[in-house]
């Protein structure tokens, strides 16, 4: 009885976790390309986010949403994987490796202005890009504020301040192609 | 158009950014494992280095002055055996000389054109060897048994010709010579259906 018990919870978890993984793999991912700059980094955070989830699933008590938590740990991991490996920042060459040895669903200027939002976001400082990634995943200021630590005013007033960075970042690239 | 407006196009264009990017790794991943198979492949079956097709029409040149010979004493059947194998070390020797300088013309722009180039090139591997690796087997491992031909007597030359001729014949009946190739080919085939279906 213990057995099937124990079996039982072992499949459950392993099924939430698939699920868990398989809803939010996009979002997950497109926090990696925020925090790595190749291909084999990208991979290993991505994994790392997967074994600290995993790991983390048996204490999830439901008292945050489910993305909320991740966020959390995907973001923590993240941060921690960009201190540790101290890789320099993505560069053009770097994050545009996918598309020039793969075909690419989108039309050349929508890929142009995807890898100049990329390396604007790659160019703002740690705190700042955690912030405005969740904010373009559409998180709202107390979802932010939730994972980040930070109060919901703060999140706000730092919001608006990097949106119009972002925003001039995104003019200044599409002004100098 | 107003900051609102841009920053919600920004949103917009940063969730269509990634939404291939999983599966464009999991390409990734899964080509770069295949490339690993095709170099191991390309190493085993010689077409990597020009030494192997030299070493072919070097055995095949050798061939030519032991039929001299063979004309000069009337041995027909040396004769008949080194004609097989100048016929057979030539072939196989062009033709890998072939396949490497067909290999490295072809250009890959692309995951597709890399796994559609390498299909095509173990077809050609194996439709050459399918009809002419058990006669190339053969004549070799008669070549080799020849070579024992004084110290040996003939019930037992006769007896590893027969043990040798079941052994290639079970093998290229079974497909075990080229099953590395056959193996790749049909992994190289599902990578690109599944690259094609996503």
């Amino acid at each position: 009885m213990t057995n099937n018990t124990n079996t039982y919870t072992a499949t459950s978890r392993e099924a939430d976790f698939v699920r868990l993984l398989e809803d939010n793999k996009a979002r997950i991912m497109r926090l990696c390309k925020a925090y790595t700059s190749s291909r084999e980094d990208r991979e290993d955070l991505f994994q790392e986010i997967a074994v600290q989830l995993w790991k983390a699933l048996p204490s999830f008590r439901g008292e945050a949403s489910v993305s909320t938590w991740m966020y959390r740990i995907a973001l923590n991991v993240s941060l921690r994987f960009s201190y540790e490996t101290k890789r320099p920042k993505p560069s053009k060459e770097r994050i545009t490796w996918i598309e020039e040895t793969t075909p690419h669903p989108h039309d050349d200027a929508t890929r142009e202005r995807i890898e100049q939002l990329q390396r604007c976001i790659a160019s703002l400082p740690e705190v700042e890009r955690s912030i405005m990634i969740l904010y373009l995943e559409e998180c709202s200021y107390k979802e932010i504020s939730e994972i980040t630590g930070l109060t919901e005013t703060n999140v706000g007033a730092k919001i608006s301040r990097i949106k119009d960075k972002l925003l001039g970042c995104m003019q200044k690239s599409e002004g100098g192609v | 158009m107003s900051n609102q407006e841009d920053f919600k196009n920004l949103q917009q264009l940063w969730q269509e950014s990634t939404q291939t990017d999983y599966l464009t790794l999991q390409h990734e991943t899964m080509i770069q494992r295949i490339k690993t198979d095709v170099t191991v492949f390309d190493k085993n079956a010689g077409l990597t280095t020009w030494l192997y097709p030299l070493m072919y029409i070097t055995a095949a040149i050798a061939s030519v002055f032991v039929i001299i010979k063979a004309i000069q004493k009337g041995d027909i059947f040396t004769m008949g055996m080194r004609a097989a194998s100048i016929v057979l070390y030539g072939s196989q020797g062009l033709f890998n000389a072939w396949l490497m300088w067909k290999m490295r013309a072809m250009n890959f722009t692309n995951h597709r054109e890399y796994l559609e180039g390498q299909i095509q090139k173990l077809t050609w591997y194996l439709n050459y060897n399918d009809r002419y690796g058990p006669p190339i087997a053969i004549v070799s491992a008669s070549l080799f048994v020849l070579s024992f031909w004084d110290s040996l007597e003939w019930w037992a030359m006769a007896l590893i010709m027969l043990v040798l001729l079941l052994v290639l014949g079970n093998a290229s009946s079974s497909g075990e010579g080229f099953h590395d190739a056959r193996n790749l080919r049909s992994r190289l085939t599902s990578a690109l259906r599944l690259l094609k279906e996503e």
